[in-house]
């Protein structure tokens, strides 16, 4: 005798549809599943057959076993998400609320800018010196081919200190970040190449002069570099503080005390209507070289020196110089760099 | 230095040059064009006619009736001025013109009576100068019915303004500007009219004394008597330019002084011979002595001015300013004309002492052309005699006229060398000779140049190679990559050149907004908080309240702050980095300040409202070491002490080290008092860190991570109340199997009256993983053995359950 299992799982899919509430399914899952359930009776007819019968109904008896209870535990998992989400309706937030604060800094936009010409300049090869803001006569104009009386220094408007040096030379806030190189070179042997960047001053203050500002020179002393290389230098520097916008570069004569020839470079971002000035440079003046017991007649190399501000304005088209030191927290929001916007970091760091 | 084109025209033939090309041309030559104007198309409506025939009007005193021929009719024209009269030529306005001046159109209309069919102009009504003293007087050569801006060029004028650097002196002066523009290719230059040599009408009177040669190489005078120096006596042309440069007409003398030292950079100057007690005497100031200006300054003398002075009275501060006791006017009739070489510094001392800054000056101080001396008096004396009459003496000549040349040996190869251009040795000659220099071969690579009077800047080969480069153009020099020298540009950048860039990015990241201050402060401020005699003092501030460098940077963050305030902005997180002063070494400090104020998080739903705190910047504080300088955050030390600077709460506030070795800085609540004088409103908590003092650790970067199970311990220790957290901490990490514990953090603090007044409860948590396997309950309990004992030994902590049971 060959017992079948009578069992249409087409009618129970239909009559767990039916069923709403958890208990019902589980009175459901006990009718065949329980101890004493359709399918745990049929188990229970096993013992009873022999060989071969024995294993095609155990195999097919195991079949509808996992399919019944597959089909009671999804209902079952249904329902009870289902009555776990309506319960969770209870907890319901007003997503329209506020949201806790998160507050967000921002960088100066002459610092990011600061920062952007000296990764440029220090990735083209230019090594970093800093000088002294405090300092003599000596090395903010002697030393670079200014003396004492000389007309240049009526645009060097110059904040000087009470206070003096212990063998009484006066002190003065420098002009220019050239001090710096003086310093350098005199220390140092040639050939040089590198950057002095920092804050500088002048004694004056209106919309186009700021008391304070910063400053970025170069300076490349070698033997043979000449004012071809310096337009490379400006050329490679500009291009790439003024990556993606189309700029057009003029180089006209002008005049420094501590360069000869002498160069003002100027910038058109209308393709050559409007020019601007932005930096101004030349060829070390041999007195200067002279001063730091340099031989102009093997040495030689170019000088330049940008304003940080004049940089910014002009890329980030801010229109009041005044701006940058006011520390208006409304105009430093709108205006500063958020902190991943960060210029290239220096390549050549040593870690 | 303003000029027009006209007047450039008096020296430069300019047919065919457009004002764009000599605009372009004059940058390039590296006289930099500021600005121009150009001149009021609206002139050229009006045309040049004549006067015919004046009449009284019939029914008004003060005006008149005239005929006037304009060229094809004559007009019926009714005139108020007292100057009109027949045989003027005049600029006419016809019916239908519109008056630049007031934008009056002119109609026919009957002026008391009598029909006027026009209108005869003045200066002012054209815009051509404030003279509406009367009617505008051409001059009578002039073509009737031409177009007034044809016949008038000087009136039709577009006026440049350059900027000239200080080397060239040369270009103070528009011949100066014509020879450059000649030479570049913009025009021809024209021969300077020949200089005559006037012969003497009359004997000089007045004995003139140099003393010191060195103060003045050269001094040259002329008198001249019987002159009409009436303001009518300048012509209209002279007049208009003047004013379109921005110089008012004084009187002919001036105006002919004014005229030579614009044209040439010769200054001159004019004294009343009359009101000269003497002789003349150019000598230095004795101290005491004072002038009275020509512009009514009182000027103190000292000892190194140069002046003019007579038997009586200083007349004169040399090259710089004349005295009102000495100046023409209207009524001078006899003057002493004197045209000298003064030494530039000696001129730029006294310019910079006494704030006066002069045509005159400006050029002395530059270098003037010592050889034009002779002919800039000459070329004044005919002015003169044409427009004032007069008789005039011999030059009296004090000094050598002609200077000592300047010779330099320049090697042609230097162009090519500095300037990285090649320019032909005959490009390179023509150049130079264009600008005044005499050359002579010395062989096929050298000159020997001999530099023009009037070039004072060249005394270098290098001078040369700019004047060449300049000429031929900066534009022709090539564009060369800079050369990839291994040696100099492998040379590391220390890192420390990237810390303040990481700083300020961590910073933003936490909230910070970046400010930069002055590095100035008020000195006032400065009293305030402490820091006065550690500040430096300007001696020459922009103004009162920025009189000292800052010696920290916390007054003017606060400043931010309390300026946000006044702007109703509470809640605010600013930083610098920047150098603070010391002022007994003249030295400076980088530092680094970050400042919280007001709430951290404002009034809200979520009911965790509260003000910045100390824990705050601590946080900050730590975060910032860790990230930046890799600083281990359990090697960072906060311990309260008394020396910290005074804007800080006593209480509130500790030193920053690392392992209390290292001084990196300082944190802290600020001070009430402090608050209270920079009106800062609400709680501040701010550090301060020395940023050349912190160490840069490397990143610890191979780090074994282990996968065991990680365990914890709450431990709850009663303590005496002054113990601080960090000795728990420090007692519990150099135990014998220290290697296991990962992280002790304290959690809870509890005082009450349960403990007793003296004692609080600390409550931390200790996590132990061990590497390589998992703990067992044994170890675990005795590490924590072990804790308890270390705390027990070294703070005499005990655990809370164990004092509790015993209390």
């Amino acid at each position: 005798m060959t017992s079948r299992i009578s069992l249409d799982i087409a009618v129970l899919k239909r009559e767990l549809e039916i069923l709403t509430t958890i208990p019902d399914v589980e009175v459901k899952k006990a009718k065949y599943l329980g101890r004493s359930g359709i399918i745990t009776q049929e188990f229970q007819k096993l013992g009873k057959l022999s060989g071969e019968e024995k294993k095609s109904f155990g195999a097919e008896l195991n079949k509808v076993k996992l399919e019944v209870a597959d089909l009671i535990d999804t209902r079952l998992c249904a329902l009870e998400t289902a009555k776990l989400n309506s319960e969770l309706q209870a907890e319901k937030i007003d997503v329209t609320l506020p949201p806790r604060e998160r507050k967000l800094g921002t960088i100066h936009p002459l610092s990011y800018v600061f920062e952007e010409m000296v990764g440029i300049l220090a990735n083209m090869g230019f090594g970093i010196e800093s000088g002294p803001e405090i300092e003599t006569d000596y090395y903010n104009f002697t030393a670079l081919n200014i003396p004492e009386h000389h007309p240049a220094r009526q645009s060097h408007d110059t904040f000087y200190l009470r206070s003096e040096t212990k063998d009484k030379k006066k002190l003065l806030l420098r002009t220019h970040t050239s001090n710096g190189q003086i310093r350098v070179m005199e220390r140092s042997n040639p050939p040089f190449k590198f950057i002095s960047p920092g804050k500088v001053y002048r004694c004056d203050y209106d919309a186009t002069h700021s008391p304070m500002f910063q400053q970025i020179e170069g300076l490349y002393i070698d033997r043979d570099i000449n004012m071809g290389h310096l337009r490379g230098c400006l050329f490679e520097l500009l291009q790439n503080f003024f990556v993606g916008t189309k700029i057009d570069i003029r180089f006209r004569p002008s005049f420094f005390p501590f360069t000869e020839p002498s160069a003002e470079v100027d910038i058109s971002l209308d393709g050559g209507k409007k020019w601007l000035e932005i930096l101004g440079c030349g060829m070390v003046h041999p007195n200067v070289l002279k001063n730091v017991n340099i031989d102009p007649k093997k040495y030689q190399g170019f000088a330049f020196g940008a304003g940080v501000e004049r940089f910014a304005m002009l890329k980030y088209k801010i229109d009041d110089l005044r701006c940058f030191y006011e520390n208006d927290i409304r105009w430093i929001k709108q205006n500063g760099f958020r902190f991943f916007d960060v210029p290239r970091l220096i390549d050549r760091v040593n870690t | 230095m303003k000029f027009t084109i006209s007047w450039l025209e008096k020296f430069l033939d300019l047919k065919g040059v457009k004002i764009e090309t000599i605009v372009k041309s004059l940058t390039n030559l590296g006289l930099e064009v500021e600005s121009i104007s150009l001149p009021s198309p609206r002139l050229e409506q009006f045309i040049v006619a004549e006067v015919l025939e004046r009449t009284k009007h019939p029914n008004a005193d003060k005006l008149s009736v005239c005929s006037v021929n304009d060229g094809k009719n004559t007009l019926n024209i009714v005139c108020g001025a007292p100057n009109v009269r027949a045989g003027l030529k005049i600029a006419l306005a016809r019916i239908g013109d519109v008056i630049p001046a007031g934008n009056m159109k002119i109609e026919r209309r009957k002026i008391r009576g009598v029909e006027s069919e026009g209108m005869i102009c003045s200066s002012s009504e054209l815009g051509l100068g404030d003279d509406s003293g009367g009617i505008l007087e051409l001059d009578n050569s002039l073509k009737v019915g031409g177009r007034f801006v044809d016949e008038c060029p000087w009136a039709y004028d577009t006026v440049i303004d350059i900027s000239v650097t200080p080397n060239r002196a040369d270009c103070l002066s528009i011949y100066g500007i014509a020879r450059d523009l000649a030479v570049y290719g913009i025009g021809k230059l024209k021969p300077l009219p020949k200089i005559k040599t006037e012969i003497a009408s009359c004997s000089n009177p007045i004995a003139v004394k140099v003393d010191h040669k060195s103060a003045c190489p050269l001094f040259i005078g002329r008198y001249f008597q019987g002159l009409d120096n009436n303001a009518k006596q300048t012509p209209s042309w002279l007049k208009a330019s003047l004013a379109s440069i921005g110089e008012k007409s004084i009187s002919p003398i001036v105006d002919i002084t004014n005229y030579i030292n614009y044209s040439f950079g010769r200054p001159l100057h004019a004294f009343d011979a009359d009101k000269i007690e003497g002789g003349l005497h150019v000598r230095l100031a004795k101290k005491g002595e004072e002038l009275l200006s020509l512009s009514e300054d009182k000027i103190s003398l000292e000892e190194q001015d140069i002046i003019i002075a007579d038997d009586r009275k200083v007349c004169a501060l040399a090259g710089i300013i004349g005295g009102e006791n000495s100046k023409c006017t209207s009524e001078t009739r006899n003057i002493f004309l004197e045209a000298a070489v003064f030494d530039p510094i000696l001129i730029a001392k006294t310019g910079q002492r006494t704030m006066i800054n002069s045509n005159a000056k400006y050029r002395f101080e530059r270098g003037v052309d010592f050889d034009f001396t002779v002919n800039g008096i000459e070329i004044a004396t005919e002015m003169i005699k044409d427009l004032c009459g007069g008789k005039s003496s011999e030059i009296t000549i004090i000094g050598n006229a002609i200077s000592k040349k300047k010779n330099i040996t320049f090697d042609l190869g230097l162009v090519l060398e500095l300037g990285g251009v090649y320019i032909l040795r005959e490009k390179a000659e023509e150049i130079l000779k264009g600008l005044g220099f005499e050359l002579q071969q010395i062989d096929d690579d050298r000159l020997e140049v001999v530099v023009p009077p009037w070039r004072n800047d060249i005394t270098i080969p290098e001078d040369l190679v700019e004047e060449v480069l300049r000429i031929n153009g900066y534009d022709k020099i090539p564009t060369i990559p800079i050369p990839t020298n291994m040696a100099i540009n492998a040379a590391p950048i220390p890192q420390k050149n990237t810390l303040d860039l990481r700083a300020r990015t961590t910073l933003a990241a936490l909230g910070f907004d970046e400010m930069i201050t002055w590095s100035f402060m008020s000195s006032k401020i400065a009293k305030k908080l402490g820091l006065l005699d550690e500040s430096p003092v300007l001696t020459n501030p922009i103004s009162a309240d920025l009189d000292v460098l800052r010696a920290s940077l916390v007054p003017n963050l606060l400043s931010c702050i309390c300026k946000s305030n006044a702007r109703s902005f509470f809640d605010l997180s600013i930083f610098e980095i920047g150098d603070v002063f010391e002022n007994k070494n003249s030295s400076q400090t980088k530092m680094l300040c970050a400042i919280r104020s007001g709430q951290f998080s404002e009034e809200n739903i979520f009911k965790d409202s509260r003000p910045i705190d100390f824990f705050d910047l601590k946080g900050d504080a730590i975060t910032l070491l860790d990230t930046v300088f890799n600083i281990n955050p359990e090697m960072v030390r906060f311990s309260s002490s008394k020396d910290l600077p005074s804007w800080y709460h006593p209480a509130k506030s500790a030193l920053v080290s690392i392992g209390g070795k290292i001084l990196l800085g300082y944190i802290g609540e600020l001070h009430p008092f402090v608050m209270k004088a920079m009106d800062v409103r609400k709680p501040t908590v701010a550090f301060e860190l020395f940023m050349q003092e912190i160490p840069c650790q490397p990143k610890v970067k191979s780090y074994g991570f282990s996968d065991y199970q990680v365990v914890s311990r709450d431990f709850a220790f009663v303590v005496e109340k002054n113990i601080v957290a960090s000795e728990l901490i420090k007692a519990i990490k150099p135990i014998s199997d220290h290697a296991l514990i990962k992280d002790a953090h304290i959690f809870d603090l509890f005082s009450g009256p349960a403990l007793g007044e003296d004692k609080k409860s600390i409550a931390i948590r200790v996590t132990f993983q061990a590497a390589d396997h998992s703990l067992t309950e044994k170890e675990i309990s005795g590490i924590t053995n072990q804790i308890t004992k270390a705390v027990q030994i070294k703070t005499g902590g005990v655990l809370r359950e164990i004092y509790e049971q015993n209390n």
